[in-house]
């Protein structure tokens, strides 16, 4: 006897094998009671699912949802970036494109015109380096914004013979 | 045949853009949806019980599908199957659900706390416990159901959308977004989970284990 064919047995059913596979299918099923039993509670099986019976919807059911559609057709929903994105994937391929041009030119254009030769000098020189007027205000401004009343202007009020800080610019 | 000429064309009027105020246009386009959602809406509610295997579940998984496809429906090309438009967004959405819920398992507010035992179940506020849905799933039709809700979601969607809805592999795969090679493996996979688990009712012989 050739070789049990369960695994295609399903395939059969459908009757989406070639013409090889299903005429050795069906040589197989005539002489093997095991196959040809599986085939036919296959078969059961598949004749039941499409007569299972049809489910009721829920009370209510048809006007929560006009309710909800109501409502979203009058507050139409602003679409996420990624909803945007996954609708229009040629979207998403000139943003690639556009990224990948800014990185390729864009860093050795910044590099070569020294502007990113000045903002990392900056930066290693960090806090050391003088500040200007407007840079002081900030960083005092941005300090100061959690500090108790107490602690510097009240004192510097009451105590009238107390120094004023001095800016630490040039 | 006639009203299906209208809608027709008054779904092409909405999706060419004709010029009009955006309220009118907007209660146009939902007018047209829900004159298609009509005449599918059995199909789709049954697609999603059989899905989700309780009344809640499916209500929600219908509704979420439906809004979807209400906001997607400038790209619903006319003269296509809805109801199998619908069916698509919504097989994603459920195998997003049971992924999702797999990862974080939600507390459900009916389940019994009995001393020592898990009351963790996936469903919140679920149905499984009503009076009617407890009658509905003594029978036969439960046993099924129960069945089906035992296989691995992708199995389910196949072996529903097949066996239940009678689509068409390629259908099935379109549906799914997977090629039709795992369609017809998953399929098979479903259906002999499913012959084992109800073996004595297709045997004919209900006593035996």
């Amino acid at each position: 006897m050739s070789a049990h064919v369960t695994d295609r047995l399903s395939a059969y059913l459908d009757g989406v094998l070639d013409v090889r596979a299903l005429e050795q299918v069906q040589a197989h099923v005539r002489t093997c009671p095991g196959c040809l039993r599986e085939y036919e509670e296959l078969r059961t099986l598949r004749g039941l699912l499409r007569t299972l019976r049809e489910p009721v919807p829920p009370a209510g059911f048809a006007e929560r949802l006009h309710w909800r559609l109501a409502r979203d057709a009058s507050h139409p929903r602003r679409p996420s970036l990624r909803e945007v994105f996954s609708a229009r994937p040629t979207l998403v391929r000139v943003a690639v494109v556009c990224a990948t041009l800014l990185l390729l030119v864009g860093i050795p254009l910044g590099w070569l015109s020294g502007w990113l030769r000045v903002a990392a000098l900056v930066h290693a020189v960090g806090p050391e380096a003088p500040l200007d007027m407007d840079t002081y205000l900030r960083h005092y401004l941005v300090l100061s914004a959690d500090r108790s009343l107490t602690d510097e202007v009240a004192t510097t009020l009451v105590i009238s013979d107390a120094p004023a800080p001095e800016p630490p610019f040039r | 045949m006639a009203n299906a000429a209208s809608t027709l064309e008054g779904l092409n009027g909405v999706m060419g853009g004709t010029a009009g105020a955006p309220e009118r246009d907007s209660a146009y386009r939902l007018a047209v949806f829900e004159e298609l959602l009509q005449r599918h809406l059995r199909r789709i509610y049954r697609v999603a019980y059989r899905l989700t295997g309780n009344p809640d579940d499916a209500e929600d998984l219908a509704q979420e599908a439906i809004v979807e496809a209400f906001r997607a429906f400038d790209r619903y090309q006319p003269g296509t199957y809805f109801d199998r438009w619908v069916c698509r967004i919504m097989t994603r959405t459920h195998i997003d659900h049971v992924r999702r819920r797999a990862r974080r398992p939600e507390i459900s507010l009916d389940a019994p706390v009995s001393p020592g035992g898990d009351a963790r179940v996936t469903l919140l506020g679920d149905s499984r416990d009503d009076p009617q849905h407890r009658t509905e799933t003594t029978d036969f039709d439960g046993t099924v159901q129960a069945a089906l809700d035992a296989l691995p979601p992708e199995f389910r969607t196949a072996v529903v959308l097949a066996d239940v809805e009678g689509l068409s592999y390629d259908e099935v795969a379109s549906a799914v977004g997977s090629p039709v090679g795992t369609v017809r493996s998953r399929l098979h996979r479903a259906r002999e989970m499913l012959r084992k688990a109800l073996r004595p009712y297709l045997t004919g012989r209900k006593d035996e284990a």
